[in-house]
């Protein structure tokens, strides 16, 4: 039997483009379908399994799978915002954490939040520390990874827009700390103070004391208890214990934005009545359950998947055919070797096997490779998953 | 040895027939089949290798009545017992010289591939010029040089019998030359039965028998003229 | 002895260590609420004030089951107090963390701490928040925007120390309700020295003359007990400066009051200065940070005391 494979072996390997052919085609004959079950199956669990840990988002009226996507995995297309006020209406006798999902730094979502989101997640900390002040930041595991980041370094947040130049500006931040590798979309994500968030917005700042000497030049009018100052008065562009205690919100922060709250009720009655809350209400906001939403996503992947299937299917009968074709081929193009081994007292099994285990080859080395592409997406698949919804 | 009586052959679908009362080749001897093509001379070596079976008569070849042999019988003596060598060589592209030569030894259960067979091919390519060519594959090698791998996977499983078609049929002179005598040489050391289907006239010096042809075949019209015993056939 | 004498000995000790082990393992078995609360008490209660009025209310009301932490080195003023990176993240550790609200502790809008571990001490009271006047100024694209000063130091007026000291006690139980029973107690001692002071404080201010404040920290004081009390900003350890000293005199006109409240002894010089102009100095310790010498209540009835003598009484404890 060794012999035989050992002739097949070099069969295959003096005719490599045809065996490459052939394995490929087997692999992905073989892989699609499993592939593709093996990709949804992860999605699902992934989706569902992330939605089931969120019991209740509160967030502007409007798409709710926008909402839902923007909460749990940071995408980028961010819901409506609505005032932070809605947080503290939530708050009341159950743990509402506010979330802002709007800016990047790189590609990586910053998301603003409060330290229970920490809690809530079970993230812990790998190396540092949570954020203790405005203008700190925590990394996920991957975003580390990926920007080579330790703790002491610096992010910069990345303008909305290049022409928006008196909005959204770069706020320089330090790495606090770097979060253990915990499999969610929280490893790709960037967590700042939610007051961070506002001040990347422009809604509070840090400048000069326009008292004091150095400031002057800014200055175009002073009255009794009224300064005046122009543009040019500097604005901290990074947030640092020297110029900390200059930083300061203007207005209501109850009126700041914030794109979704999470909102986890202590018992049934009470996410019940929170539920009801919001459906008798009026207002602008709504309340979701993600485990719902993300069930009527993952039917209509299940439906879609069923077609790609059917899809699949099709192809691969078809590619099987031509395979076989090529197999049938090759057995005629090498009677004559078969004659010749006949000729010189092969055995007839012996002669049989050679032919076969051409074949054989073939569909084993097709299915290790469908196999390694199956590992390869279940190892992947969450992190493409997790692209794919963010995106 | 190999001794024929009564034989009859012919194919199903065409008029050839070959008709053979008594023929004999001693062991050890050299022989030169000659005669026009088509006469049935690749046909006779077929049968005495057990390839094919004839409808009448008897062959016996080593003492062994091959016809009589099941198939898997008949592979197994062909491939311990002979040594076959053909015209158009029948090299296997996708194998190196070695593996060529190896290759009966992979091929039936018969033959054991183990370590002095590899030695003995060895030495074999050496004795016939291809020691320095063993990882090449046949289409690197010339016409000659096939040949003589041909030859070693013939020869390496020291064969009683070596049944050879044509082997210098597609050969340049020098090669021609070097090839029969790596046949013949063998044949005189080891005293095996050398059979050898062959058009060059040129060669039959080298041999001790020479069998014509043309009057073991016919066909349904011609019939066959050999109806008597030969004894010009049996051969001291 | 005899025998006998002796067996019998030996069974009554063996008897009294049978019983002496089957108490020990009842005890063991069924320990009361005093020694979980002991238990618990090994992981005591994890708090962190924003000020001292705060240290002292925690400490006195929670005992031995909590932990209070106040990290403002002493000598600092924990209003104006900016802790580092490190000390917030100490702060993020606590079980409970006490704020003093009115915009007290600035830095506490610039960190990063747990809401839900936060307890805002004066909200039963946010509507009667004294306001200071605003100060505006514009910059940019935005306009006038102003920073109104809310007055902070809220437990100069008793009634609202005592609401701050009920806020502790019900953030202390909340955590843990196995300590009720003894918190409350410990509450409504505090709360008997804390409308004492307020009666004291009420008796001894009899009528609206004129008194000046070193540092406008005594709004709620003020307020309260009905003291007509106009505030500068001197500081107990500068010489006022030349325009300070006219501010003074201009204020003296309108104001013509006898008596200056500092927060701590003023310079020598500067008593002399104001005794020129006809103003004695006392202090009135703010105790915002840890006194030198006593505790809260040691400091409060000082204070009063000391304020009693503007009013010709003696308020000695």
């Amino acid at each position: 039997m060794i012999e035989t494979f050992y002739l097949a072996w070099r069969y295959l390997a003096f005719h490599k483009l045809k065996t490459c052919i052939l394995v490929t085609s087997v692999g992905l004959i073989v892989y699609l379908p499993i592939g593709l079950r093996v990709l949804v199956d992860q999605s699902s669990r992934q989706l569902t399994a992330r939605a089931q840990a969120t019991p209740l988002v509160i967030g502007a009226k409007g798409s709710q799978l926008e909402l839902v996507l923007n909460t749990l995995y940071f995408r980028s297309d961010y819901p409506e915002v609505q005032p932070y006020q809605e947080s503290i209406r939530v708050s009341d006798s159950r743990l509402a954490i506010p979330l802002y999902v709007r800016f990047h730094s790189q590609g990586h979502p910053i998301v603003g939040t409060t330290l229970e989101y920490f809690d809530f997640r079970a993230l812990k900390v790998r190396s540092g520390r949570l954020p203790a002040v405005i203008g700190e930041c925590v990394l996920g595991a991957r975003v580390a990874a990926a920007l080579q980041a330790q703790v002491g370094d610096h992010v910069i947040s990345s303008p909305e827009n290049l022409f928006d130049l008196a909005g959204v500006y770069p706020l320089k931040m330090r790495i606090s700390g770097i979060l253990e590798f915990s499999d969610s979309p929280d490893d790709d994500a960037i967590f700042v103070d939610l007051k961070t968030t506002w001040i990347i917005e422009g809604l509070g700042h840090g400048h000069q004391d326009l008292t004091a000497p150095e400031a002057a030049s800014g200055i175009l009018a002073r009255e009794e208890d009224r300064i005046v100052a122009n543009a040019s008065v500097v604005q901290y562009s990074e947030i640092t214990q020297d110029n900390m205690d200059s930083f300061h919100f203007h207005g209501d922060l109850l009126d700041y934005p914030i794109t979704a709250v999470i909102a986890v009720p202590h018992d049934q009655k009470s996410a019940a009545i929170l539920q009801g809350r919001y459906l008798s209400s009026e207002g602008g906001a709504q309340i979701v359950r993600p485990s719902r939403v993300m069930e009527e996503l993952l039917d209509t992947v299940l439906t879609v998947q069923n077609f790609v299937m059917a899809g699949a299917i099709v192809v691969g009968m078809a590619t099987l055919a031509t395979v076989t074709l090529v197999f049938l081929l090759s057995l005629r193009l090498r009677r004559r070797e078969m004659e010749t081994l006949f000729k010189i007292g092969g055995g007839r099994l012996n002669v049989a096997a050679v032919m076969a285990s051409e074949m054989v080859a073939v569909l084993v080395l097709g299915t290790v490779l469908a196999g390694g592409l199956t590992l390869l997406t279940s190892q992947l698949g969450s992190l493409v998953i997790r692209t794919l919804v963010r995106m | 040895m190999i001794q024929v009586e009564e034989l009859e052959f012919s194919y199903g679908q065409s008029d050839f027939q070959l008709r053979i009362s008594n023929l004999l080749l001693k062991q050890g001897s050299k022989t030169a089949l000659v005669g026009p093509s088509g006469c049935g001379k690749t046909t006779l070596l077929h049968l005495f290798a057990g390839i094919i079976l004839p409808h009448r008569g008897s062959i016996r070849t080593e003492g062994v009545e091959i016809h009589r042999l099941s198939d898997a019988d008949r592979r197994s003596f062909r491939i311990t017992r002979m040594g076959l060598v053909f015209q158009e060589f029948e090299l296997l592209d996708y194998l190196s010289v070695l593996d060529n030569i190896v290759l009966p030894y992979r091929m039936n259960s018969s033959l054991v591939l183990k370590g002095e067979v590899w030695s003995r091919a060895k030495g074999l390519a050496e004795e016939v010029g291809i020691g320095d060519k063993l990882n090449r594959h046949p289409r690197e090698l010339s016409q000659g040089e096939r040949q003589r791998v041909a030859v070693c996977r013939a020869l390496l499983t020291e064969p009683a019998i070596i049944l050879a078609d044509e082997p210098t049929g597609n050969l340049d002179p020098t090669n021609k030359g070097k090839v029969l005598t790596i046949l013949l040489d063998y044949a005189e050391q080891k005293g095996a039965t050398l059979v050898t289907v062959t058009h060059d006239y040129d060669l039959l010096e080298y041999f001790q028998e020479i069998i014509d042809f043309k009057e073991f075949y016919g066909t349904a019209e011609t019939g066959v003229r050999d109806t008597a015993p030969k004894e010009a056939m049996v051969l001291d | 002895m005899s025998p006998n004498q002796m067996k019998k000995r030996l069974e009554l000790w063996a008897a009294l260590a049978i019983i002496g082990l089957l108490a020990a393992c009842q005890q063991a078995a069924s320990p009361e609420a005093g020694d979980t609360l002991r238990q618990q008490g090994s992981t005591k209660l994890q708090i962190y004030v924003v000020n001292y009025p705060l240290q002292y209310f925690a400490q006195r009301i929670g005992g031995d089951q909590v932990r209070v932490e106040f990290p403002v080195p002493s000598g600092l003023d924990p209003a104006l107090f900016s802790p580092n990176p490190e000390i917030v993240s100490a702060y993020q550790g606590a079980d409970l963390i006490l704020l003093n609200g009115a915009d007290y502790a600035e830095w506490v809008s610039r960190a990063t701490l747990p809401g839900s571990k936060m307890i805002n001490t004066s909200q039963p009271f946010q509507d009667e928040y004294i306001l200071e006047k605003a100060v505006t100024h514009s910059h940019g694209p935005e306009g006038d925007h102003s920073h109104g000063q809310i007055a902070f130091t809220t437990w100069l007026d008793f009634t609202l120390a005592l609401k701050q000291a009920r806020q502790v006690f019900q953030a202390l139980a909340t955590a843990r309700p196995e300590g009720e029973p003894i918190w409350r107690q410990r509450f409504e001692d505090l709360e008997r020295d804390l409308l004492e002071l307020d009666a004291t404080l009420n008796r001894a201010v009899t009528d609206t003359r004129p008194i000046l404040g070193s540092h406008p920290v005594y709004q709620y004081l003020a307020r309260r007990y009905q003291i007509n009390l106009r505030s500068v900003h001197f500081e107990p350890g500068e010489y006022p400066d030349e325009r300070s000293w006219r501010e003074l005199k201009q204020l003296l006109e309108q104001h013509p009051a006898k008596w200056m409240l500092w927060e701590d002894q003023p310079l020598e010089k500067t008593v002399a200065t104001l005794e020129q102009l006809g103003v004695r100095s006392l202090v009135f310790n703010p105790c915002g940070n840890t006194p030198k010498q006593g505790d809260f209540l040691d400091v409060m009835h000082s204070n009063v005391n000391n304020l009693g003598k503007v009013f010709g009484q003696n308020l000695s404890h």
